[in-house]
């Protein structure tokens, strides 16, 4: 620009003149110096930004994953029988199926948990045998595999299997090998019941040949749990499943697919959302059951004689037919009818015409109360019944033998007179009822006896000849009413067996089973021969499973089984979830959970705190020292007659600005950083995430959220440091020097000053001790607290010394020289120790909190064990163990194991990112207090925290605390025990012990109370109940599926594994190292850990750059001082010298403080014996904290170094 | 009470030090009304600066009060004292204290952004302010294109922007050689009697201390 056309005068742009274009002005001329300001923000951003988007890839890769496996699949039918075909193709045309957001439902058959194994080659020997007890198995059309888009290429035939790449990893199997399947049986009575299979019953199928391997994508990685982690899945074509199992034509499941309206997720964050829990029971409430498809069955029960079908004969010829009874009678394929049933029944019918029976087996009846010598009757059936319908005509049993019987008393029985004859019994006499529990122990039959009077003999007619397999008694003598063998449901292995000896029951048959006894069984098969009071009778013999083996139907009320299968029918559908038929809405579900456990953006942040705080120190840090630099300029500007908040407002803008332009830095950067973080968390930190799944996702809300609060931080933070210049005597600020005003008389130190300190380190020993009774969360926010106060007392003080410092010494020495430069800026120097303190916080007590596994945390189990299928007998049982085992049982016999039940569910545990929306349950056998009893204090599992004990034996043993008997009402929660990870982390239970919360499973809403927190344990993942309140909340769940391993040192792991494997490897037995199970589990906690090292590494670049910048700041501003000092003969190594004693100086009590707040912070944790501390790695950390803040001294010393002494004389 | 415009009386200054207070200026007095000019004269260290700082209340006297107009400023807040320099001081600096990121028009209008909003009659201030100092062929110089009498020369066009009551200069040529001094001496004195205002100029220069209408040599408080 020519002279001239500047002289003409820059009217416009004065006019224009305002604070803005001053600091724009000063923003350009002094960018050199301001732009690190700017960087420190965009560090402080990009902190924050990163956080932000790690938290949208991990939740966009969870939904992303969960959209993906489901395909277009919606919801799930998992019925718990398997059921006609027939019914999932007319569920479309049902009334009140949402036709318009669910279309048209696929039969199918689902295994969720199920064992297959590839075979040992028996031409290569090495070729091992391998198994995964943990695969779903899916029984498909070829249907199904249209509502994804990883159809296999070929059809699935019969004996023909396809698999998907995790399974077959785990199998180490190839196209063209062959698999065994193996898939828990249906059991008709349930395990736990004495009568139940409880040997964990599998149908095998051999052979299957693996036709194909699937990608683990879309429904090749298809999982009815939400888990990050590839679910081992194999596709089998329906047909060949049904075959195996005998089930042709029937399935256990339908799968729902969404129609083109796409039902959105909840937005609900409750764990059970009501909305969704109508919807799903309207839907089964238009699933068209039959009677037959929930397993009961309606028989009309008629007895005439003589019975012309039979080609029955009266002795007496000229006898009419006469009805001895008739009735209709429902039962269930599962011996015994739910209580919910038994009530439907009875709202139908009035009171008199339906009577429910309760049939049971007696082990042995003998007379008399005491002598065991007595003769004893064998495997008798006894019948309970309503006393006041006993006489009653078709329901009761109306006969001349009672017509003497005016009440009938609680302890008094009816016999036959075939047992009155065998023990020569009379009216009033005594009887002793051997007879097992209805429910086992332990996977024991408890047997127990119960003794009654005789009230009444009544008849039963002998038969002309007996039953054969298809071939009732025939009778030449009438009948009696009691002459009804159908009043015991049919068992299979028992009512078809011709002799008793032929009964297949899993318990020994013991007694003496006589010739009488087995005429008995030919004559009358499983007839009662002795009849007792319902209420006795269920009180004796009703379970969890029920206390009604049938009910009967007056015949005069119900006309004929199609009208009770009609009226049962309707009546039963609308129950149909509380008999076990689920609706599970997947997508919607797994959608929720995809939310994520852990908030990753909030703990990145949380842990970023002293990363961002110290890119915060760093920005005040360096915007001060630009303030401090321009000093003359808010000196003039003051004297101008400028206002102080004129010159404030000037300041903020700039550093406003600044800080834009560094918060858009830093999203740029924090793009970067989450890409970084997401790329560790695939490599090296994949161990946090369990699999790297992980895709970079981005909201524009998180980029905005996070510019606006690093700009904003930096702003106010930028505000904040300007607040000094309000303190400063305008003179000063003229002379451009700004020094913080050495007080010099130390007694003149305020008490107000020392009042705050001293109330900083009280709040800092308040909090913690209250630390060392805190735990979750609030430990957590303790720590922090705690480390943050004694830094910000430490450093106060620190300030105040230097401020209050006389200045006087014994002698001149380098180090006094050192000393009173640290002293000229105090505020300067507790920045940058404050700087290096907080890096060496983060860093150490990162180091500090690595876990590594122990005795606590395995509970002294070895071992842990699991089954694809239940398994209802104790592992401790030597004969089931002699009968397992063979000769090795002894082997398993010495050690201890303790059973789980389980109840499947989420995988609440820290492996699984996704929210566990219905977690899974386990049931503690109350053996592991006997257990631990034995064990030293140390070598059983840790704990976080308990409940007040309210008795004695709770006093003796945390455990005991699930043994308070509860219902899952929310008056009265189930009492519950979590590992403390598991509460806060996946399950975010802030509310340690005594906090209530509920999960819904089903329909039923259960409520628990959280008795007892264990720390770091093997038992992550669960909620673990006591054995009976776990009965009691899911009766449905029989038999053991999961067992705890204590090994004496005569067995090995290796022995001990390979026994439990082979001996139960039809029932899919894992059994892995307690060890290895923990090391995992605390290989995510130690993930994170490292994960947040790095951040403290990032915490400590802002420090040493921050501890660079002071010391730069500080040899320039010295120029002249140096300069001096060469004049008088100092030598450039000895100003070097002296440069570099100020920065150890300042590093050594960075690194004092840091340690100091970090001993402090962690007092409560070393305390609780949660952390045992190595100090090999913190003390390298410390070493390289030390060595980063020389390195950036040193660039300070060759500044100063490098200074000519004339120029530096002269402060150019 | 005199009708004096600015009336100094029984100024006391001490500053705390680490074993005793130092007294720079002990019960000094004296007045001064408009078209007067006032040198403060003495050795380095007596109190000159002080006094001038205290006059501007950029300092706090001890004990004793300044009264310009009859207003006395110390009595002011913080504001009140920061519109009191911007209505009736105008400071000139030994070292000028431009502000290098603005232009020589920028720097005059600097104390009139204390106010609120530049408004026009402030530019035509600025721009005959320049004239009179001789700088306006100058205008759009950033401070680093111009020699050290001409920056000097724009302090003192700043100083006048707001036709101060007081004008305050601290040593004015103590940075100059003796030609540049002398012209910014006339110029001062000039502008002086031109707007008739009170000057106040602490020096060394016996010169520059000669021109003025009064002379106040301070002396070593004992």
């Amino acid at each position: 620009m020519s002279e001239m056309a500047r002289t003409d005068g820059p009217s416009a742009a004065e006019s224009k003149l305002g604070v803005l274009r001053i600091a724009l002005k000063g923003l350009k001329y002094y960018s050199a110096m301001l732009w690190p300001v700017a960087l420190g923000v965009a560090a402080a951003t990009a902190v924050i930004v990163g956080a932000l988007l790690v938290g949208d890839s991990v939740r966009g890769s969870l939904r992303y994953l969960a959209l993906d496996r489901l395909g277009k699949i919606d919801h799930l039918l998992i019925a718990p029988r398997f059921f006609s075909q027939s019914t999932v193709g007319k569920w479309l045309n049902a009334s009140g199926y949402p036709i318009a957001e669910i279309g048209a439902p696929l039969p199918a058959i689902v295994f969720p948990q199920s064992s297959i194994e590839r075979a040992r080659s028996v031409s290569n020997p090495a070729f091992m045998e391998a198994r995964s007890g943990n695969a779903l198995v899916m029984g498909v059309t070829q249907e199904f595999w249209l509502l994804g888009d990883s159809m296999p290429s070929i059809e699935i035939g019969v004996n023909e299997i396809v698999l998907n790449e995790a399974l077959a990893g785990e199998l180490r199997v190839s196209i063209g090998d062959k698999v065994t399947l193996r898939l828990p049986a249906q059991s008709a009575v349930p395990a736990d019941s004495p009568l139940g299979r409880r040997d964990g019953e599998t149908v095998n199928l051999p052979g299957l040949t693996i036709v194909q391997i699937i990608e683990n994508r879309s429904l090749g990685r298809f999982d009815i749990r939400s888990n990050q982690r590839p679910s081992k899945n194999a596709y089998v074509a329906m047909e060949t499943i049904q075959e195996a199992l005998g089930r042709e034509g029937q399935v256990n499941a339908a799968i729902l697919p969404q129609t083109s309206h796409v039902l959105l997720p909840s937005n609900s964050n409750s764990r059970n959302n009501p909305v969704s829990v109508a919807r799903n029971s309207d839907l089964i409430n238009s699933l068209p059951l039959t009677l037959s498809d929930m397993g009961y069955k309606v028989t009309h029960v008629k007895r005439e004689f003589p019975d012309v079908n039979l080609g029955e004969t009266s002795r007496d010829p000229s006898e009419a037919i006469a009805t001895i009874f008739d009735y209709f009678q429902i039962t269930s394929d599962q011996m015994l009818i739910p209580d919910k049933v038994v009530d439907r029944v009875r709202e139908l019918w009035p009171e008199s015409a339906s009577s429910p029976v309760l049939t049971y087996l007696a082990n042995g009846i003998r007379k008399g109360t005491e002598s065991l010598d007595q003769l004893t009757i064998p495997y008798s059936t006894v019948t309970a019944i309503e006393p006041s319908h006993l006489k009653l005509k078709s329901v009761g049993f109306p006969d001349n033998s009672l017509n003497g019987l005016e009440s009938w008393k609680e302890d008094e029985v009816l016999v036959n007179t075939w047992l009155a004859d065998q023990l020569n019994l009379s009216v009033g006499d005594s009887l002793s009822i051997d007879y097992y529990l209805p429910e086992t122990i332990d996977g024991r039959e408890v047997e127990q006896t119960f003794t009654a009077k005789i009230a009444a003999i009544v008849p039963l007619s002998e038969p002309d000849t007996g039953y054969r397999r298809k071939r009732a008694a025939k009778f030449k003598e009438k009948p009696t009413v009691f002459n009804d063998p159908s009043l015991t449901p049919e068992v299979p292995g028992i009512t078809d067996q011709d002799s008793m000896s032929d009964w297949d029951l899993p318990f020994p048959l013991t007694r003496k089973i006589r010739r009488e006894d087995d005429d008995y069984w030919t004559n009358h098969r499983l007839t009662p021969k002795l009849f007792l009071p319902k209420a006795r009778g269920q009180s004796l013999f009703g379970s969890r499973f029920g206390a009604t083996s049938s009910i009967r139907l007056s015949s005069e009320e119900a006309v004929s089984i199609e009208e009770i299968d009609a009226k049962l029918v309707d009546a039963l559908r609308p129950i149909a979830t509380d008999l076990g038929w689920q609706i599970i809405p997947l997508r919607e579900q797994q959608l929720a959970a995809s939310r994520g456990t852990t908030p990753f953006d909030v703990l990145f942040l949380a842990l970023s705190f002293f990363v961002i705080l110290a890119a915060l120190i760093l920005v005040s840090l360096l915007f001060r020292l630009g303030i401090e630099r321009r000093a003359s300029h808010w000196g003039l500007m003051l004297s101008l007659g400028w206002p102080l908040h004129r010159v404030r407002h000037l300041l903020f803008i700039e550093g406003l600005c600044l800080a834009s332009v560094g918060g858009l830095l830093g999203v740029g950067l924090g793009i970067l950083y989450a890409s970084g973080v997401l790329a560790l968390l695939h490599s090296w930190w994949v161990g946090a995430v369990g699999a790297p799944f992980l895709t970079f996702f981005m909201t524009r809300q998180s980029l905005f959220v996070g510019l606006l609060a690093g700009v904003l931080m930096a702003s106010l933070t930028i505000w904040y440091a300007t607040r000094f210049l309000a303190h400063q005597p305008m003179v000063r600020l003229l002379r451009g020097r700004v020094e913080s005003p050495i007080v010099r008389h130390k007694s003149s130190r305020s008490i107000w000053s020392r009042l705050a300190i001293a109330g900083i380190f009280l709040m800092t020993i308040i909090i913690t001790v209250a630390g060392l009774f805190l735990s979750g969360q609030a430990a957590g926010g303790a720590f922090v607290g705690a480390g943050m106060l004694a830094l910000v007392g430490m450093l106060t003080e620190i300030s105040n010394r230097l401020r209050s410092s006389s200045g006087e010494s014994s002698g001149l020495t380098l180090m006094t020289l050192a000393a009173s430069s640290i002293r000229r800026n105090p505020l300067r120097s507790v920045l940058a120790i404050g700087l290096v303190s907080v890096a060496t916080l983060l860093i150490l007590s990162m180091s500090l909190f690595e876990a590594v596994p122990d005795a606590q945390g395995t509970g002294g189990f070895q071992l842990m064990a699991d089954s694809s299928v239940s398994i209802g007998k104790s592992l401790s049982d030597d004969a089931y163990l002699k009968e397992t085992l063979g000769k090795d049982a002894a082997i398993i016999g010495q050690t201890v194991i303790i059973p789980l039940r389980v109840r499947d569910g989420d995988d609440a545990g820290c492996n699984n990112l996704y929210q566990a929306t219905q977690p899974r349950v386990i049931g503690m056998s109350t053996r592991i207090v006997d257990f631990d009893q034995n064990r030293k204090p140390g070598e059983t599992f840790a704990w976080a925290g308990a409940a007040a004990a309210t008795s004695v034996s709770e006093k003796e043993s945390h455990w005991r605390l699930l043994e308070r008997e509860a219902d899952g009402t929310q008056e009265n929660p189930f009492p519950v025990i979590i590992d403390q990870n598991t509460a806060l982390w996946a399950l975010h239970l802030t509310g340690g012990i005594g906090q209530r919360f509920s999960y819904q499973f089903g329909l039923t809403e259960l409520h628990f109370e959280t008795v007892a927190l264990l720390q770091n344990t093997i038992l992550q993942g669960s909620l673990i109940l006591g054995e009976t309140n776990f009965t009691r909340a899911f009766p449905d769940v029989n038999g053991y599926r999961s067992w705890l391993v204590h090994l004496p040192a005569s067995v090995s792991s290796v022995e001990a594994t390979s026994l439990l494997e082979s001996g139960w490897a039809d029932e899919g037995m894992d059994a892995i190292e307690s060890d290895s199970v923990l090391r995992n589990l605390l290989a995510v906690q130690n993930t994170y850990l490292k994960a947040f090292q790095s951040l403290g590494a990032l915490g400590l670049l802002l420090g040493t750059f921050g501890l660079a910048v002071v010391q730069l700041r500080s040899v320039m501003e010295r120029q002249s001082e140096f300069g001096l000092l060469r004049a008088v003969g100092f030598s450039r190594a000895r100003i070097g010298r002296l440069i570099l004693l100020e920065s150890l100086v300042l590093l050594v009590a960075g690194l004092g403080v840091g340690c100091i707040a970090a001993a402090i912070a962690l007092v409560p944790t070393i305390f609780h014996g949660t952390i045992r501390p190595s100090f090999l790695s913190p003390a390298a950390m410390l070493g390289i904290v030390a060595i980063c803040g020389i390195l950036a001294s040193l660039i300070a010393v060759r500044r100063a170094m490098q200074l000519k002494p004339l120029e530096a004389l002269r402060g150019n | 009470m005199t009708n004096d415009d600015l009336v100094v009386s029984h100024i006391v200054k001490t500053y705390p030090t680490a074993r005793e207070e130092l007294s720079v200026l002990d019960d000094l007095s004296f007045t001064l009304n408009r078209g007067e000019s006032l040198a403060v004269t003495g050795p380095s260290g007596i109190g000159k600066s002080t006094l001038l700082h205290i006059l501007g209340t950029l300092d706090r006297p001890t004990s004793g009060t300044v009264r310009l107009l009859g207003d006395d400023p110390f009595a002011l807040n913080e504001a009140g004292q920061a519109r009191f320099r911007s209505k009736h001081i105008g400071f000139i600096f030994q070292d000028h204290h431009l502000l290098p990121q603005l232009n020589v028009t920028e720097n005059v209008l600097l104390p009139a952004l204390a106010l609120g909003r530049i408004e026009d009659k402030h530019i035509e201030r600025a721009r005959d302010l320049l004239d009179a100092v001789g700088l306006s062929d100058r205008l759009a110089h950033l401070p680093s294109e111009l020699s050290g009498g001409e920056r000097e020369r724009v302090a003192v066009a700043r100083s006048m922007l707001l036709r101060p009551t007081l004008i305050l200069a601290d040593e004015p040529t103590g940075n100059l050689d003796p030609q540049n001094a002398e012209k910014i001496g006339q110029l001062l004195l000039d502008l002086q009697r031109r707007e008739n205002t009170l000057l106040v100029v602490v020096t060394h220069s016996m010169d520059l201390a000669s021109k003025m209408s009064r002379q106040l040599p301070l002396s070593k408080v004992s």
